[in-house]
Parts: structure tokens; sequence; C-alpha cells
């Protein structure tokens, strides 16, 4: 095993680990606080600092299930689920397939079309969302989930391609080689060859995509009219008005729970890769 | 080279695939909208299918769906698709729908709007369906009409009142049957403030100083508007310089609850937790949000009196105004059944029992004499009102509340507020760059 100086003496490690420890209290405490907020009355969440409720409020979350009535949570979750799975899929296989393209084939143009695709990272959201809009009006996918999973099938997340390409990049081409000579061809090269090997980096991609589509508030407000195909997110701000009325903020948090458990168990589960993806694209094979 | 092309050819397979498939989802989802289309016809049994979009909280998400399903259940033929969401947001995504041509067929709509959005409105006169004789001359004169149309059809009355912690006054010494004027406010409010540091008479965010307190004080002293119709300013550097001077002084004498600590709760100032502690005595706020700050402050004993006036002015500046209503999609192919809707939900008798005064109360007649035999409306609602109505008053006008100026006047507001600027430097700066605005929205 490699040793990086001494090993530290007991204090030194007790130091070390309390410091880590409330460090990580820090960042984690938003989101027990949330849990606590959802056991609350209004007057409780607003008007005192203590993480603890004065009253319990036990049916936050089977009345916030309920949503208005209309559709229950459950439609609400499956909405985000039909969603935000395809996106993923359609994104990872998409983004591999052009990064490949670009990592290791000549072909005309292919200096001005990679720095086309790096531009297109740089455009801010709120240049082309209405471009977008109009596209997806003539096209007849608006109040659907179409504006999210065709721009997956086409590949247009330009961050994820790059960051496939420079992991393409690291693996040697002596692999791409060797495989000709056992008779594979571009497909079986991508498919059987190199993807197996960019397994760190394809859960990246597939985490940070589900995660931020997860999260999508502003794509799916815009996009999404029909209550009964409302996401998530849109759900959660479906009672927040600010123009009067009570707002039962403690189902909000509750459902707000629920809501970031999905993304929070994906990234606790493939934590491990994400760590490597993203540790790996920089290194140069 | 071989190797190239094949690739190439792989990529171009996948991208066909790709277009089929999402052509495929192009037709299954454009067909209901050629649904929609073919049922433009103006038979009334045939089948029709109405978005309707609103904002709101739960409690009036719930009543418009059920006022929806007592309306499907009366016409048959008629199916009303139900988009409901909170405020925030709703203006920009009904903008940008108006602008792709996807706009719901009927929606909820505020007289805030209608400059912005009058060019995408039915006229609801050319409508027969709108029956328009239960509503007070003057409000539809004032908040239907806009440019010789009438645009919305007003769902509810509101307007500004007063609400106060009764154990706060009761702390303080102070009568509840105050008759509030500018002047009593700033004493009171500074002897509060000299017995417990931390108490305030008032808080206020930026909107409601600007929208609540700046613009009704000076109203009081012109007897006008805030911009004239001509679009001039209705006054003069004078009377906006006494204005700030005042607000200043507000914050001088710690009357105001200071800037930096209410202004995190923009919008929301029941969620302030000095006014849920009962550490502030008075909020502004419009009398349709006296639920919200009955349950956030303690005991729920919450007060409500009438709106500051100046002795001896011309008017209170604070109008009842029948804010929100309903508007109807101009390029709607079924625009007669919404509007037919529309006509049922604001004069039905059963309809005002359903929806209550989930709009503020309703400004037609018929609904508001239901909802009151019924013994449906909150007394407390009912006495802002009329402590309202008991004011002169002028009509409001739409330039007034015009987005662009109050952002000019709101800037100045906060140098101000932070004193880097005196209330004369801020009265020039707001004239100066309101002459430049003005000219070019009276375009």
């Amino acid at each position: 095993m490699l040793r990086y100086g001494k090993e530290p003496a007991l204090t030194g490690r007790l130091v070390k680990n309390i410091l880590l420890l409330a460090l990580g209290l820090l960042m984690i405490y938003p989101l027990i606080w949330l849990f606590f907020g959802s056991f609350k009355t209004n007057t409780d969440l607003f008007g005192s600092l203590s993480l603890f409720p004065k009253t319990f409020v036990w049916d936050a979350y089977s009345k916030g299930w309920r949503g208005t009535g209309q559709f229950t949570y459950g439609t609400f979750f499956l909405n985000t689920l039909m969603l935000v799975v395809p996106t993923v899929f359609f994104t990872v296989v998409s983004s591999a397939i052009v990064a490949y393209g670009f990592a290791r084939f000549q072909f005309p143009l292919k200096g001005a079309l990679f720095a086309l695709m790096i531009s297109t990272l740089m455009l801010p959201q709120a240049v082309i969302i209405i471009p977008r809009y109009l596209i997806f009006r003539n096209l007849g996918w608006l109040d659907g989930y179409w504006p999210f999973i065709v721009p997956a099938i086409f590949a247009c997340y330009p961050f994820f391609i790059f960051m496939l390409i420079q992991f393409f990049r690291g693996l040697p081409r002596e692999l791409d080689e060797s495989a000709v000579m056992d008779g594979c061809n571009p497909v079986t090269i991508l498919f059987r060859i190199l993807l197996p090997l960019c397994k760190p980096a394809l859960f990246s991609a597939a985490i940070f995509q589900f995660i931020w589509t997860w999260n999508d508030f502003f794509n799916s407000l815009i996009f999404i009219n029909s209550v009964k195909k409302y996401t998530v997110s849109l759900a959660l701000r479906m009672t927040i008005d600010s123009t009067g009325g009570t707002v039962a903020w403690n189902q909000i948090m509750s459902m707000s729970v629920l809501a970031i458990l999905p993304p929070l168990l994906i990234f606790f589960m493939f934590q491990r890769y994400f760590v490597e993806g993203i540790a790996t694209t920089g290194i140069k094979g | 080279m071989k190797r190239t092309f094949k690739g190439i050819a792989g990529l171009v397979i996948c991208s066909v695939m790709g277009i089929s498939l999402a052509a495929c989802g192009g037709n299954s989802a454009n067909a209901p909208q050629a649904q929609n289309g073919s049922a433009a016809g103006g038979d009334s049994t045939k089948p029709v299918t109405l978005r309707f979009s609103w904002w709101g909280n739960d409690t009036r998400h719930q009543a418009t769906l059920k006022a929806i399903d007592a309306y499907t259940k009366l016409h048959p033929n008629v199916k009303i698709e139900a988009e409901y969401t909170g405020f925030d947001g709703f203006y920009n995504k009904l903008l940008t729908q108006f602008a792709g041509g996807t706009a719901p067929d009927l929606f909820q709509f505020t007289y805030e709007w209608d400059n912005d959005m009058y060019d995408f409105l039915l006229d609801l006169k050319q409508s027969k369906s709108l029956d328009t004789s239960g509503y007070d001359p003057s409000v539809l004169k004032n908040f239907a009409n806009y440019k010789d149309k009438m645009i919305m059809a007003p769902a509810g009355a509101t307007s500004v009142s007063l609400f106060y912690n009764q154990a706060f006054f009761q702390k303080y010494g102070i009568p509840e049957n105050t008759e509030w004027t500018w002047d009593n406010l700033m004493e009171i409010g500074k002897k509060v403030h000299a017995q417990d540091p931390n108490a305030y008479l008032l808080t206020a965010d930026i909107d409601v100083i600007y929208k609540l307190i700046l613009q009704p004080y000076v109203a009081q002293m012109t007897g006008k508007n805030w911009i004239n119709d001509d679009y001039t300013p209705a006054f003069d550097n004078a009377a906006l310089t006494k204005g700030l001077t005042y607000l200043s002084e507000l914050y001088k004498n710690g009357v105001l609850e200071p800037f930096g600590d209410s202004s995190a709760f923009v919008g929301k100032m029941e969620q302030n937790p000095k006014w849920i502690k009962g550490q502030i005595g008075i909020l502004f706020d419009y009398i349709s949000a006296f639920d919200k700050y009955k349950q956030s402050v303690p005991g729920g004993q919450l007060g409500v009196a009438a709106y500051p006036m100046a002795p001896n002015a011309p008017q209170s500046g604070n109008p009842i105004a029948a804010g929100t209503g309903f508007a109807v999609n101009k390029t709607s192919p079924n625009a007669e059944e919404a509007v037919k809707f529309i006509n049922w939900m604001v004069n039905d008798k059963d309809a005002a029992l359903i929806l209550g005064a989930q709009r503020g109360i309703p400004a037609t007649s018929t609904a508001r004499k239901a909802l009151e035999d019924a013994k449906q409306l909150d007394s407390n609602i009912t006495k802002g009102l009329d402590l309202a109505a008991k004011q002169k008053t002028i009509a409001p006008n739409v330039i007034s509340i015009n987005a662009d100026l109050a952002q000019i006047a709101k800037d100045s507001l906060q140098k101000l507020i932070y004193q880097k600027e005196t209330p004369e430097q801020a009265a020039d700066e707001i004239l100066k760059a309101y002459a430049p605005k003005l000219a070019a929205l009276k375009k």
C-alpha cells in the first residue's frame, strides 16, 4: 500500500474525524431540517429556529400525498419517472455514440463540428428557450414529454458528449486495433470493447442527467400544461401561492422529502462509479 | 476509410430511427388538438373541450375543481381541463403561451396585465352569453374594460386593509378603535419602539412600501392617481419629496421594521418571525389575504381596521378593486362555450356557493346575495371592504401600476432607505427616470 508520510497519531485522527463529522453535519443539515420541518405547523416553521417541532403534525404525509384531490402524488411520481428514465437512457446512449465518433474517427469538417458542439455547451438556457418552444409547438409536442426525450435521443447535451470524448481519448487505441484484428467492426468495438471500459463515465453521465432532469422546474413549467401530466417539481409548486390564502408548508415539505429520496438513493448507490468517472476523465492514457 | 464510412452509416441509422420514433410521438400528441378544432361549431350539444387555467392555493383549487364538476354535470357535452398552479411563474407562462399560440381557452386574469395582454383577449361585449347586469357599472368601467373592449369578467372585489395584532395592541395600550392617520401612525410607532427596541409598529416589504404606503400617501395629497391618464406624473417634486421624507422618518424613528430584516419576506409577510412572535403590530395587505395572516398570528387574534387617512384628504388612494377575474383567449375555437362557463361562474347562485370568497367577495349582486343568504361570508372580509368603501376614492388606472415605473421607484427607494440619498435627491431621480419611460409607454 502507498504511504504518504507518517501514520497520524490518535489525537490527530480524532481531531480530523471530528472536524469532518462537523463539516458533514453542516452539509446535510438542510436535509435534516427539511425532514423535521415536515412535522411542524406553519407557526413553528417560521417562528422558531429550533430543529424539533413544538407540536407534531403527523398527517402532513398522508394529506400531502393526496395533492389537491384530483391527482395524488403517485401520478406525479409516475409522470416524473416516465420523463426521466427515457431521457437518461437516451442521453447516455446517444452521447456515447457521438463521443465515439468524435474521439476515434476522422471525417470532413470534424474540427468545425467539434467547435460547434462545444459552442452549444456555452449557450445559456435562456437564449434558446423561445426557439425551442416554437419548434416543439410546430411539431405538436407541447404538453408531453417529447421535448425532453427527443433532444436526448439526438444527443443534445454537449456536456456529456464532451465528458465521454475525454474518457474515450484516455482509452488506448491499441485496444481498437486488436479488436479489428479479431474481426470487430466499429459498432462492435464500441459496444463490446469501449463501453464496458467506460462504465464510470457512463454512470456519471446517468447520475448527473437523472438528478438534473428530476430537479428541473423551468422546462417542465414551460412545456407541460395539464395537471395530470405534472412532474413532481411542478406539483410541489401547485399550491404555493403568494397572492393570498394559507399554504400548508408541512405538506409541501413532506412531499419534498419524498421527492429528494430517488436522486439521493441513486447518488449513494452509484457514488463509487461517479467518483471514479469524474477522477479519471482528466487522466490521459 | 472503410471503417470511417461504416461508422457514419451507423450514426445515420441511429438518427433515422430517432426521427421515425419522434414522428410517431408528434402524431399522437397532435390528435386531441385536431379534435378540439373540429368541435368549433356553435352547436351547444356538440362535445367541447375547454382548457381553463388559474392560480391559487389549495382551497381555491378545490373550490374551482368542484365548480367545474358541477358545471360539466349540467352540460355533459362540455369537458373542462383544469390547469392550475401557484402564482409564481403564471404570468410568464401565459405570455409564452400567447406568443406560441398555445394559450388555454380561458384563464384567471388580473387587470394589472391589461396593457401586456390586451391584444390576445376576446372582447366579451361581442359575446351574448355573458350577463353583465349583476355588476356595478363602475366596476365594469374601471376593471373589466380596457381601450373600449371588455376583456375581463371580474370575479371578486378586494381592497387594501390594515391588519393588526390584537394582543400587540393590548400590550402597548393602543385602542383598537384608533382612527389611523399617517401622523398618529408615526407617533404611536415611536412610543412602541421606545418601550421595546425589539418591537415595531409596522413592517413592509419593498412592494408594500411603494404600492401601499408611498403611492396612497402621495395620492391623498394630490387627490389623483399615481400617473395621469395622459401619461404624466400626477404629483410634483414637492409632493413626492414629502412622501419620501415621511417614509425615511418611519425608518429613522423605528416605526417600520428595519429594511434588511423585512426584505427576506417580500410577498410573504406572514412568514416574518417578528410578526409570528407578536413583535409587530400592523401590516397592510389586500383583505383577501385575511385568512393567511389570521393563521400566522399567535392565537389567531387578528383585527381589521380602516386604512390610514390624512385629515381632509380628497381621496384615500385605496380603491376597491375587482382585481382578478376571467378572460378568454381570442383565438380559442370554443370561445363562446368558454364565455358561457364564465357567465355561470360569476352569476349563478350555486356556483357562488361552491366558489365562495376564494377570489374575493363576488363582484356580481346575485352571487354576493347568494353568499350573504347562506352566511358564507367572513365578517372580517366584509368589514375590510366596507371600511374601504366608506372613504372617497377614485378609480385606479392601469398606467399607475406599470411594472417598469415600479422598478424605477423601488431602486430609488432602496437608496433612500439605506441613506445613500436624501428624499430630495431620490425625488429628483425618480422624476428624471420617469420622463423617458412614460414617453416610451405613451407610444
